[in-house]
């Protein structure tokens, strides 16, 4: 259960920063930096606008074992609303 | 109620059965112990069921949280059919088995519904711990549940091989216990990565459920070495903590639901704020 530090990407730290009101700091960096290698083959300090929708599909299996579907979706939204996607 | 409010109920409801308990005596004693019983279990039960039901069907912690209860509701079932009005309907015979078959299935039940919260950071698809860390921690599990069920589960498990088919539920319960002690180390590991989050809650009052269940466990273990299974204050120490284990597991519960309707507030007040 590994983690990283601070990204230094602002698209990143706003998403960690979200997923850590839910999995705690430690764990809502560590999930942007295991999702975005999945999904991206990148590391959160290159993320872009536009990695977040498959940024945010990546994540949702992980929020949906948490959380549940709907408050899955809840996160998610709340993240495509702090980045004014 | 606050997810911190959750950590001292426990505390207050054990504490409150202690001071009833000894205030009782000897003569009134098992009918506190059995008022304490069966709160407990209904507590716990619904707490599990408030987390559940606060999950969509098909979520994998509603499966979790159903199990977990479901064993609670089984057992409560058992309970009821001590009351002699609806124990004396069967023949002694079919008593055993109705009970002895509750018991094997809420066993069943809290096996897998432990098994589906241990696996659920595997099932999330985080990173795991270094695989030495991860087999240092179900060893241990694995070493302090057959510490504290490997005497019993030996001693029922040879009852049951000469032939006494009553010891069934005992070994059930017996090995039910020891694989649900052993994923107690899981749980914790996945509490100890949410620290700081709103989900650290119910994963750390889950695990303080645990570590009580063991605590009861072995404190029945110890009353029978020490052969003072007979002594109040003995019986009123252990069952505190089967008071701890139940409120702590509908603590965690409810500390479950309160996370995920947190996120329905949460939208509305987006959706309120747009």
């Amino acid at each position: 259960m590994g983690g990283a530090d601070t990204s230094g990407n602002a698209i990143a730290d706003r998403i960690a920063a979200r997923l850590s009101l839910y999995l705690g700091p430690h764990t809502g960096r560590a999930a942007v930096k295991t999702f975005a290698l999945k999904a991206l083959g990148r590391g959160p300090e290159t993320l872009t606008l536009g990695d977040v929708p498959a940024l945010q599909q990546a994540l949702r299996p992980m929020l949906r074992t948490f959380v549940g579907r709907a408050q899955c979706e809840v996160v998610l939204q709340q993240i495509a609303q702090e980045l004014g996607l | 109620m606050k997810p911190r409010t959750l950590v001292w109920v426990p505390f207050v409801f054990a504490a409150l059965f202690v001071v009833l308990a000894l205030a009782a005596g000897t003569g009134a004693l098992p009918t506190v112990v059995r008022v304490e019983n069966e709160t407990g279990k209904l507590l716990a039960a619904a707490g599990c069921l408030a987390a559940a039901y606060a999950f969509e069907s098909g979520d994998y912690m509603r499966r979790a949280w159903l199990y977990s209860g479901g064993c609670l509701l089984l057992l409560l079932v058992r309970d009821v059919t001590i009351i002699q009005a609806i124990g004396g309907t069967f023949t002694p015979g079919q008593l055993t088995v109705v009970q002895g078959t509750l018991v094997v299935v809420a066993n069943a039940s809290s096996v897998i519904g432990t098994w589906l919260l241990a696996r659920a950071w595997t099932v999330s698809g985080l990173e795991e711990a270094p695989a030495g860390t991860r087999w240092a921690l179900r060893g241990a599990g694995v070493a302090v549940s057959l510490l504290v069920t490997g005497w019993p589960l030996c001693v029922d498990a040879s009852k049951l091989l000469a032939g006494d088919l009553a010891a069934i539920p005992w070994v059930g319960s017996d090995l039910g216990d020891t694989i649900a002690f052993a994923l107690v180390a899981p749980v914790l590991q996945t509490a100890l990565a949410l620290r700081g989050g709103a989900l650290l809650w119910p994963w750390a009052l889950l695990t303080a459920g645990g570590f009580c269940w063991i605590l009861y466990d072995a404190g029945w273990g110890f009353t029978e070495l020490l052969h003072v299974e007979a002594d109040p204050r003995a019986r009123v120490a252990v069952e505190a903590m089967r008071a701890l284990a139940c409120t702590f597991v509908g603590g965690a519960g409810l500390a479950q639901r309160a996370v995920v309707l947190r996120g329905y507030a949460d939208a509305e007040r987006a959706k309120a704020a747009a």
